[in-house]
């Protein structure tokens, strides 16, 4: 048959009548077939977007909601998070089952051609991302979800978050088994650069922040300890060179995402006065980092930090403390460095602080004391801050076995910083620091502990939605969720 | 083309002044009405010359004529043109006869057949082209608004190349796309607007639709087929009606003629928001300024205006002269009124157009070279069109013409400003701009000693000076577009004829978006191009055949073909930051380059047929019949076929209703049709899409919306029935319509939960029913002998679309979802209701208060719908010997509009609302009892406190209005020389008008014009204002002259 794509005036006239006569073999097939886009392609070029677009998605709810209720920082503008009036986060949600659609895409294909190290990352990913899930929301569509293109689960079930956790443990223990530093090759892999051995340090350390997560409700001490006791099965971050952490690059667009907001938007943050009381208490230079003095301090020559409390009414915030200018600001690493920020998923500190806390509770053998200082030495390093000598002496510092869990609570809170949603959720299980609920919250003084889930969920799939209210309770920011209920 | 312009030009005059043949002999008489009245100013021509006079005041005339057999035409207005031969008489005294609505007026329907307007069994409404080009816009769709029964256009607010929103018979389709199918001189073009949203926001520029590309003075007239019974032939893409352009073409001319056309009018602005002058920037009640940025001690930056009164205190401003320490000094803090239209223009654009055109028994031509050239009210905004066009047949024999028709039109402009809600809109900065700013400060937009690299502006947080973004942040762009057709037609014999056409439209766009260094958004700058260049190509053939089969019956049979092809390139580049400040270009880019290519391609063969049989010319009966292939669709559904039935009956005729009784003319007609469609093109299997490189690391996406390898057509069937009757000779016409439409099996991306891994899945589904009515009255109540005419065309419709079915399992179809609420199409709702945030009210309907505030729901509710009850337009027309005189009312009724101007002017304390800002006040509605009870509210607030509650910007309910409104579309004034005068002039005819267009407008909607819509990507979401450009009134004058 001709091509019909190099038309010709002429040829074509001449032609139409003829086509119809036969049957209209137009060339259609040809025609429509997208000569832009592939049908097929291999996991190296999946796994950049996948790990861009879920370090993007931490690090925007880190900022818009994370560090708000974690009290690190506050809302002087458009404070509606920061008093607690909290819509349904669909950006979250979305973001991340966006991005698992593209984790099981790649789970697929590594499958399909057999290369292992792509299928561990894809597990150690899908762990990951569902257990920010499952944290934020309680139940949420798991074993069902993702399937709609592959077996037409358009309405996905809800799994029970106790059920969600045993598979996310699982697949990180078959990560774990799959990765070989001495297997085939991966590219594309910009968080570390192709390093097997340290995603196996990330399953590893995920497995042992999970493990904590439930060791309220159930005993994880053995599975713990098997962990910590064979390093060389199962390696977990002894740097933090190993930190599960993105280093954005200079370049537009792939610069850390608080860097392209307008400057009117970075203003509506301000260091939290929880934040800045705690570590101007014990001499924190960590403060340097996450916070900038007062501009009208800094001009006077003595600079000081001045955090604003959470929850203010915007006229109220405006004017806290004199004025803005009597405000301190977020650190402008954040805003002013496009790639001096790192998008945070799991540090090396926050390893030693859950080792310290089941070592303190006796779910581990090993010595709370030394986690706990390797914790704060991690989380220094990491800033690349060398602390006075005597900041480990003092007495809120020192490790003290009398309040050891709130030093080590307060501690972890500290080296959370900008890190997801995650200072939150531990606060959630630990109840440290003690937090008071925001000034003007519209929330009976209650800090929340869940999101709501998206509105699109319960008009898209609405019958699985409801099943799982009934089992977990009213759609609201203060219903606790199976890990919370005791 | 100036040149080209001017050459033409001069070469006419030459032909034009050579003497004419001498004159050979003299004819007079006297002109007179049936009444026997004289009649006096009536235009009198030798056919094919230029020669011609006018009767004097007692209808006497006196003519030469250059021979024997020369032929007299005489014209005026409100009565029949009568040619008549002199035939060797030296006197000639005729009578003419009163115009009377023209019942056997013929009407162009599909494919430019031409039918008398009786035998049609749907309706038709038609606009003559002088209603383009005397007031013009510089989009010819506008001027259709309040013009046609059952259109409804929306002239979108986004400036000057503003692509309007048409739609007719109410929406149909829930994937988004209700536009009509335009026709010129029988060949589809493209109407698609282009606009291009701003990085990282999303104010954006609206380049403009193929109308705005199209020459009002070349247009001769414009047919609007309404329904699919109309459009049937025209296959797929006419479901939503046809909009059929004819262009002039000389045809029906004999010897040369020359017009010229001025056109000069001015623009100013219509309506702006209604600004408060009681008190300037802060927060607070406090404000002063020192950087801007709300850093080192000043209250500033905040885009607020909560600060102190404008009594005069001494605050350091922007506008401050500096201390010889360089501080800023105190200066009176005081109300600026008209800061805002302060930085605003006067616009205008002026238009030239020169037309050669002629005629005779051999063939036809007509060469039109136009300019437009437009300032727009922003400052730096403009918009340039040269069109030019020829169109010609020739007869090559009795039996076989070609005819050729070929348009181009270089449309450009320097800066088309943005609109909607970002930084880059300048709506959008008024809004947070302080109110005791005077536009003056800021004229010096570059920061002394900075220039070129840091903007000098108040605020530096979230907008950037006015005049920095109107002459740094430009976005200029270049298209070229070519359409026409070649044509032969064969009479094969005297009943059958083939017609052969080969027709192309090709449009070539660029559009170049800048932002110059320290732009809030890009503090590097940014420039990007999208460049996109289409064509489509027309082949058809139609066979006729046509025959009057015995004395009753006649018979009319056509059968063709057609192909169709387009392809599309589009390729956006964007350098994301730049490395010298003010070069924009690609080798400037500071980092890699974005991107974003594709190609597509589409076709569509077609065979389809019509008869037409007729029984004594009383009974019609049109049978259509259409094939579609589409490429878009999977082999096996690609095929589908689609009928139309229509009839027309002259009861009159039938009933042998003497022409003496007062009903002139009935008419009856029904039809019924159906019209299939096909989708876009590549959705039948899934691909990866590209996300943005990460540095040289590649990256894509699994698609998030699931292709569908069965999908199959569209089918849309309806069916109207009407009926046309007139009386007193047709001084009295009514010609009312009914219709009901379905369109079924729509193909939509269904929304999936994203928990199933994907946001869409295309589907066939989702019906939609619509049905309405349209009513036009037309009549001439006066029509006296001294020459007074009025005539007055009244025409009223009323559309609902209703939602009947969506896909399986979902109740509810998220249509657009601008600022402030959504467009949502729910079971058994209206296409167009809006949904957002209410008021929490008690079952007795008052609002419930908390702490002395008013509470919001949770969860969406309907608040009302974006289409109008009903539109009504009212079109007069006064004529009196030389003088003209036309208005045209537009009336909307009803329908809701959510204005994110008065949200966000209020929560900015910019606008009128907010002035009074002392005391504490009372909310009405209740509170809730310690008992759950509600008791009257009793809590007394701060009044600010409680205004910017109740007018929080997630409220849809306080802040939308109705919607309705009044405008005077348009008046004009015309004055027609006398033709001896003109004939003393060596012209034959001249006319001056004065045009007026949107000169008032009456609405109950605060700040801004009702008439306006939000734009989504090229897609209008009309019902939410998002910072649209304020709408203007326009008027200025026009000369024709034709020589």
């Amino acid at each position: 048959m001709i091509s019909l794509k190099k038309y010709r005036t002429t040829t074509m006239i001449a032609l139409i009548p003829l086509l119809f006569v036969w049957g209209c073999d137009l060339g259609y097939d040809e025609l429509n077939t997208n000569p832009n886009e592939p049908v097929e392609v291999e996991p190296d070029l999946l796994l950049p977007g996948i790990l861009k677009q879920s370090v993007d998605n931490t690090v925007e709810n880190s900022m818009s909601v994370g560090n708000i209720v974690a009290q690190h920082t506050s809302k002087v503008l458009f404070g509606g998070n920061d008093r607690y009036n909290w819509q349904s986060f669909s950006g979250f949600w979305n973001g991340n089952y966006n991005t698992l659609r593209n984790v099981s895409d790649m789970h697929r294909i590594s499958e399909e051609n057999g290369n292992d190290n792509y299928r561990g990352i894809s597990l150690v990913l899908k762990s990951w991302l569902f257990s920010q899930l499952t944290d934020a929301y309680g139940d949420i569509p798991y074993s069902d979800a993702l399937g709609a293109k592959d077996n037409g689960t358009n309405s996905p079930a809800y799994d029970q978050q106790s059920d969600i956790y045993q598979g996310l443990l699982d697949d990180l223990e078959e990560a774990n088994e799959l990765l070989d530093p001495s297997g085939m090759e991966v590219s594309g892999d910009i968080l570390y650069d192709g390093d097997i051995l340290k995603w196996q340090k990330f399953a590893n350390s995920l497995s042992l922040r999970l493990l904590m997560r439930i060791s309220d409700k159930t005993d994880v001490s053995s599975d713990m300890q098997e962990i910590i006791n064979n390093p060389s099965t199962y390696p977990v971050f002894e740097s933090v060179d190993d930190n599960a952490a993105l280093t954005y690059l200079s370049d537009n667009p792939n610069q850390f995402p608080v860097y392209t907001y307008r400057t009117g938007t970075f203003q509506e943050y301000r260091a939290s006065k929880t934040l800045v009381d705690e570590l101007n208490d014990i001499d924190d230079p960590r403060l340097n980092v996450f916070a900038e003095p007062t501009d009208v301090s800094t001009e006077a020559g003595e600079p000081e930090f001045v955090g604003v409390p959470n929850g203010l009414e915007d006229d109220e915030a405006a004017n806290y403390n004199g004025s803005p200018g009597d405000q301190s600001r977020m650190g402008t690493l954040y805003f002013d460095e496009p790639d001096a920020a790192q998008g945070l998923i799991m540090t090396l500190a926050e390893l030693n602080f859950i080792l310290a806390e089941a070592a303190q509770k006796d779910i581990i053998n090993g010595d709370a004391e030394t986690y706990y200082n390797d914790g704060m030495e991690a989380s220094f390093e990491q800033y690349d801050i060398t602390p006075d000598a005597d900041y480990f002496t003092n007495p809120d510092v020192a490790f003290d076995q009398g309040r050891a869990l709130e030093q080590i609570g307060s501690q972890k809170w500290i080296s959370l910083f900008f890190n997801g949603l995650e200072a939150w959720f531990d606060w959630r299980r630990t109840g440290y620091p003690v937090l008071e609920p925001s000034a003007r919250n519209v929330n009976d003084d209650q800090i929340p502990v869940r999101f709501r889930y998206p509105t699109e969920e319960q008009s898209l799939n609405a019958t699985n939605y409801e099943e799982a209210l009934e089992r977990q309770g009213d759609d609201n920011i203060n219903t606790e969720m199976w890990l919370l209920d005791n | 083309m100036k040149y080209i312009k001017l050459l033409i030009f001069t070469s006419i005059v030459f032909a034009l002044f050579t003497p004419s043949a001498n004159a050979q002999s003299v004819v007079s008489g006297v002109v007179s009405a049936e009444d026997g009245e004289t009649l006096p100013g009536v235009n009198i021509m030798v056919q094919g010359t230029n020669t011609g006079t006018s009767t004097s005041i007692d209808g006497s005339y006196e003519i030469e004529v250059p021979d024997d057999n020369s032929t007299l035409v005489f014209s005026y207005i409100g009565f029949v043109t009568r040619e008549v031969a002199v035939e060797g008489r030296e006197e000639i005294n005729i009578q003419l006869t009163a115009e009377a609505a023209q019942l056997d007026e013929l009407v162009v329907t599909s494919f430019g057949i031409e039918r008398e307007r009786r035998s049609l069994g749907y309706s038709i409404q038609d606009i003559d082209g002088e209603d383009f080009s005397e007031a013009r816009e510089s989009n010819v769709l506008n001027s259709l608004s309040g013009r046609v029964a059952g259109v409804n256009i929306i002239n979108s607010g986004s400036g000057l190349a503003g692509s309007p929103n048409i739609v007719i018979r109410g929406e149909t389709s829930l994937s988004g796309n209700n536009k009509p199918l335009f026709v010129v001189d029988g060949v589809p073009i493209d109407n698609s607007s282009t606009t291009a949203v701003a990085n990282a926001q999303t104010s954006q520029a609206d380049f403009g639709d193929a109308l705005s590309q199209i020459n009002p003075d070349d247009v001769e007239e414009i047919s609007i087929l309404k329904g699919p019974n109309a459009a049937a032939l025209y296959g797929s893409r006419a479901a939503n009606g046809v909009v059929l352009i004819t262009t002039k073409s000389g045809e029906g001319t004999s010897g040369l003629g020359v017009s010229y056309n001025s056109n000069v009018t001015f623009e100013s602005i219509l309506k702006l928001p209604d600004y408060q002058d009681e008190y300037g920037a802060g927060s607070g009640g406090e404000y002063w300024f020192v950087n801007g940025d709300g850093t080192d001690g000043g209250i500033d930056g905040q885009g607020y205006n909560w600060g102190p009164p404008l009594d005069g205190r001494l605050i350091p401003q922007f506008g401050s002269p500096r201390d010889s320490d360089g501080n800023l000094e105190p200066i009176p803090f005081e109300p600026r009124p008209g800061n805002v239209r302060d930085f605003f223009n006067t616009g205008n654009s002026v238009s030239h157009n020169l037309s050669i055109y002629g005629g005779n028994e051999e063939g036809h031509f007509r060469l039109s070279v136009s300019d437009m050239s437009q300032a727009g009210i922003v400052p730096n905004s403009d918009l340039q069109r040269t069109n030019l066009s020829l169109n010609a047949g020739y007869n090559l024999s009795d039996r076989f013409t070609v005819d050729g028709v070929i348009n181009y039109a270089k449309t450009g402009s320097d800066n088309i400003p943005n609109s909607g809600y970002g930084s880059e809109s300048l709506m959008y900065t008024f809004i947070w701009w302080g109110r005791h700013l005077e536009a003056d400060w800021l004229r010096d937009y570059w920061q002394e000693g900075m220039e070129g690299v840091q903007q000098n502006n108040y605020d530096n947080n979230w907008t950037n000076n006015i005049y920095f973004q109107a002459y740094e942040n430009t976005n200029s762009m270049d298209k070229d577009r070519l359409f026409g057709n070649i044509s032969t037609n064969l009479d094969i014999t005297d009943n059958l004829s083939l017609m052969t056409r080969a027709g192309m439209d090709y449009n070539d766009q660029v559009t170049h978006m800048r932002k110059a260094f320290s732009s809030v958004t890009a503090p590097y700058g940014n420039y990007r191009e999208d460049d996109s260049r289409f064509h489509e190509y027309n082949f058809d053939f139609l066979l006729s055949y046509n025959n009057q089969l015995s004395e009753d019956w006649g018979l009319s049979a056509s059968a063709g073909s057609n192909y169709m092809y387009q392809d599309r390139r589009y390729l956006m580049t964007e350098a994301p930051e730049l490395s010298i400040p003010g070069i924009y270009n690609f080798g400037n880019s500071r980092v890699n380059l974005s991107t974003e290519h594709f190609t597509e391609e589409k076709s569509i063969a077609s065979v389809y047929g019509l008869t037409e049989l007729s029984f004594r010319d009383i009974v019609f009966l049109d049978l259509t019949a259409r094939n579609d292939w589409s490429s878009t669709l999977p082999s096996g559904e690609n095929s589908y076929f689609y009928p139309s039935v229509s009839t027309s009956i002259i009861l009159t005729d039938l009933l042998d209703i003497p022409s003496t009784s007062p009903l002139s003319f009935a008419k009856l007609r029904a039809g019924w049709a159906q019209v299939g469609n096909d989708t876009d093109p590549y959705r039948l299997s899934n691909t990866y899409s590209y996300l943005q490189a990460w540095g040289s690391t590649q990256s894509v996406s699994d698609a998030s919306t699931i292709a569908n390898a069965e999908l199959k057509p569209e089918i849309t069937s309806s069916y109207e029935t009407g009926a046309d009757i007139r009386f007193f000779e047709g001084r009295l016409g009514f010609d009312a319509t009914y219709y009901f439409g379905s369109t079924r099996n729509q193909i939509l991306s269904v929304p999936l939960p994203v928990s199933s891994g994907y946001q869409g899945r295309y589907l066939n589904a989702g019906e939609i029913q619509n049905q309405g009515w349209e009513v036009v009255l037309s009549g001439t109540p006066v029509q006296v002998t001294n020459g007074l005419i009025w005539d007055v065309t009244f025409n009223w419709d009323r559309n609902r679309s209703k939602v009947i079915e969506l896909a399986d399992g979902i109740d509810s179809y998220l249509i657009g979802n601008p600022y402030g609420g959504s467009v949502e199409a729910r079971i058994d709702g209206r296409m167009g209701d809006m949904y957002g945030l209410v008021f929490q009210r008690d079952p007795d309907g008052n609002i419930i208060h908390q702490n002395g505030l008013p509470l919001m729901t949770e969860d969406v509710e309907r608040i009302g719908n974006y289409n109008n009850d009903w539109h009504a337009g009212i079109s007069n027309r006064f004529r009196y010997k030389q003088f003209s005189f036309d208005f045209l009312f537009d009336y909307r009724h009803g329908g809701r509009l959510y204005s994110y101007t008065h949200a966000t002017g209020i929560e900015g304390g910019t606008t009128v609302e907010t002035a009074v800002r002392e005391g504490e006040t009372v909310g009405e509605g209740v509170m809730i009892a310690n008992d759950g009870s509600y008791v009257k509210n009793d809590v007394a607030v701060e009044y600010v406190t409680y205004t910017r509650n109740y007018y929080d910007r997630n409220n849809i309910e306080s802040n939308s209005f109705d919607a309705s409104y009044l405008k005077l579309r348009e008046v004009k004034l015309g004055y027609t020389l006398p033709a001896r005068l003109a004939e003393q002039l060596h012209i034959s005819s001249a006319t001056f008008s004065l045009v007026g267009r949107n000169l008032m407008l009456w609405s109950e909607v605060p700040h801004v014009d009702p008439e306006t819509a939000y734009m989504s990507g090229s897609q209008h979401v009309p019902g939410f204002e998002v910072h649209q450009l304020p709408s203007t009134r326009s008027f200025g004058f026009n000369i024709n002259l034709e020589i």
